[in-house]
């Protein structure tokens, strides 16, 4: 115990008490820490563990953009350079000119934006929902309901296409569970063109790991005092008033997190608009394979494994750049958020 | 004289509604688009599929276990089975460990603490879907390209592998490759592990210094009982993300499997199902295991 805090204690408790708690005997660990060490020197020595730790660890992470965003800049003289590594000559901007307008990014940057947006808004109304019935109502079925919350994550969307894209090319929801005649002769809904299909699976909290969000949510709200919301329902407000007015607007640094989590994996996804709405014009669907589309077609060179990464890395870095410009708005939140959830499995 | 109000229901009837309105849109999803397709694959494995040009209509005849028992003799369905138990087996206590390690070096005060939090939740974004295989592809450039590309591959494995060489560059390649992975698959952990320490109250360690506890008892006396729920959550979490994530060895195979001219479906969807059937097990087995050991403070 510091000396300081001794003092301090001494005050509050009298001297007797602290007497009888300070450790009369010390463990060998202890007094080895005392003899060779020191205390200031184990703290120096983590210190410096921790921050080999971090910063090896933050290379890890950065360095795949690092790389990405360095080749972009790169001339293609550059990039066929092997003595140039990590900092081309010039800076240079032709590859992102060049991609800018061959891939045509201001429209995919604006559908990719807006459709993100928007099921990302739905995916968070409904979660919050989901998660707020299942916190803070209790019926018959409560529990069950939320295991099959978390059941829908193990469920690998992979292995489900082929019986998704039966099913929604011909949407009846009267015939979901039926095989055979009466299901052609019904009138049914194509859902794998446009947005339907995938506005729906974000309306209903069933997109891509959206079971992670109603537990989060749900975490929060169970946490929330009840007092408030008692006093609300006394005062005359429906369920659904308190929700909105009482709940929610605590609840704010959790739904932004939610929010940019399903933003960031909606933007990302290629999965479900790959087979649900193929002929969208998005970042996701369209980027991949753009660089080397781009030498192929435009520079007329093929196999050029050197000169398609310069291109490619263009795009990553564009396709990047969005995303972790928000992420660095909104990370305070995220942090804030988990840290105010009071979360307890 | 009229009962007043005698329409109203009993208000334990009319909180279970609202309850049950309020997770409606779920009950939709998950009877539509969630039950439906998984009926639907199972039906479909244990039925043949034919399209009638006569009627146009699609008929499906009875095909029994037969494509099950075909998956489990072809062998491919088995070895990547076995890839991805293994997976499991090294991801999930390395996931658990480092998310752990890092939630309490992020929970404890230093300089550039608010940097080194932004950068290390970064996976959360970047390892998400198009995003990660860009950077880890080499921006969607095929393999046989990205070795032509020399110093400037992005493989950071790779490149390591190559510059120590021998069975040990292999080796150290090959971990490196895996801590990459680790810390791609770390941060949502680590963002629930941080969220478990910061509702640990102080005061308890402030009594327990006084006491004459040793950070060491500290630590499993107080941090680690405190934080059990956190690792139900997180075991559950990392083997979803490893089971059901888009770099598992089975569902890639099934995905290709898928994706190849002529692929019998019935044996898609028993393979499907029977995968689907063992992840589901071994999660609740697992879960099962470790909530008997979880700590509940109330």
């Amino acid at each position: 115990m510091e000396k300081s805090e001794k003092i301090k204690r001494i005050n509050e408790v009298g001297a007797e008490e602290v007497d009888r708690y300070v450790p009369t005997k010390m463990s060998g660990w202890q007094k080895f820490k005392r003899v060779i060490l020191g205390k200031y020197a184990v703290k120096f020595l983590w210190g410096i563990f921790r921050s080999v730790l971090l910063i090896g660890i933050c290379y890890l992470v950065i360095y795949p953009m690092l790389i990405a965003l360095i080749t972009s800049f790169m001339t293609s003289a550059d990039v066929y350079d092997p003595t140039v590594i990590l900092i081309p000559r010039t800076i240079n901007v032709d590859s992102y000119v060049a991609m800018w307008k061959f891939a045509d990014i201001p429209t995919l940057y604006l559908n990719s934006f807006l459709s993100s947006a928007i099921f990302a808004l739905m995916q968070m109304c409904s979660c919050m929902l989901v998660a707020y019935g299942l916190a803070r109502f209790k019926f018959k079925g409560n529990n069950i309901m939320f295991l099959l919350c978390i059941f829908t994550l193990m469920v690998p969307i992979q292995m489900l296409t082929t019986s998704m894209y039966f099913r929604y090319q011909a949407f009846n929801p009267l015939y979901m569970f039926t095989f055979g005649e009466p299901l052609y002769r019904v009138p049914n809904i194509d859902l794998t063109r446009g947005w339907t299909a995938i506005g729906l699976l974000s309306a209903t909290a069933t997109m891509y790991r959206n079971g992670l969000f109603v537990f989060l949510l749900r975490q929060y709200f169970v946490n929330q005092p009840k007092e408030l919301e008692e006093a609300a329902y006394i005062d005359g407000a429906g369920p659904f008033r308190t929700f909105a007015q009482i709940m929610l607007p605590s609840a704010l640094p959790m739904l932004v997190t939610v929010f940019l989590f399903a933003f960031v994996w909606q933007y990302n996804d290629r999965y479900y608009i790959g087979f649900l709405n193929p002929s969208a014009k998005v970042m996701a669907t369209q980027i991949i394979g753009m660089g080397s589309k781009y030498v192929v077609s435009v520079l007329n060179i093929t196999g050029d494994g050197v000169l398609n990464s310069l291109y490619q890395s263009a795009c990553t870095v564009m396709h990047i750049a969005p995303v972790v410009i928000l992420y660095c708005f909104c990370q305070r939140f995220f942090v804030q958020s988990i840290e105010r959830s009071g979360m307890v499995g | 004289m009229k009962k007043p109000r005698s329409y109203k229901l009993g208000l334990m009837t009319r909180r279970s509604l609202n309850g049950w309105l309020f997770i409606l849109p779920f009950v939709i999803g998950l009877i539509f688009f969630v039950l439906s397709p998984l009926y639907t694959a199972l039906v479909l494995s244990f039925n043949v599929q034919t399209f009638n040009s006569v009627t146009n209509i699609t008929d499906i005849e009875p095909h029994g276990f037969q494509a099950y028992i075909d998956a489990i003799k072809e062998g491919n369905f088995i070895t990547n089975l076995i890839a991805s138990a293994s997976d499991l087996a090294i991801m999930v206590p390395s996931v658990l460990i480092f998310s752990f390690l890092m939630a309490n070096v992020l929970n404890s005060k230093f300089v550039g603490r608010t940097v080194a939090r932004a950068i290390l939740f970064m996976p959360v974004i970047t390892s998400a879907g198009v995003a990660a295989s860009m950077l880890a592809g080499g921006g969607g450039v095929d393999e046989s390209q990205i070795a032509s590309m020399g110093s400037q591959a992005m493989n950071l494995a790779g490149n390591i592998e190559e510059s120590i060489g021998g069975s040990f560059g292999t080796f150290v390649g090959a971990a490196f490759d895996k801590l990459t992975a680790i810390i791609n698959g770390a941060g949502v952990p680590t963002l629930i592990f941080l969220a478990g320490l910061q509702t640990i109250s102080p005061s308890i360690f402030e009594s327990s210094k006084v006491e004459g506890a040793t950070a060491w008892e500290n630590f499993w006396k107080i941090t680690f009982p405190m934080i059990s729920p956190m690792i139900l959550v997180n075991a559950v979490y990392a083997m979803i993300d490893v089971l059901c994530g888009m770099s598992n060895p089975m569902l890639s195979y099934l995905y290709s499997y898928m994706n190849e001219g002529g692929a019998d479906q019935v044996n898609l969807m028993a393979m499907s199902w029977m995968y689907f059937l063992l992840v589901t097990i071994v999660v609740a087995v697992v879960a099962g295991i470790i909530s008997k050991l979880v700590y509940y403070e109330n």
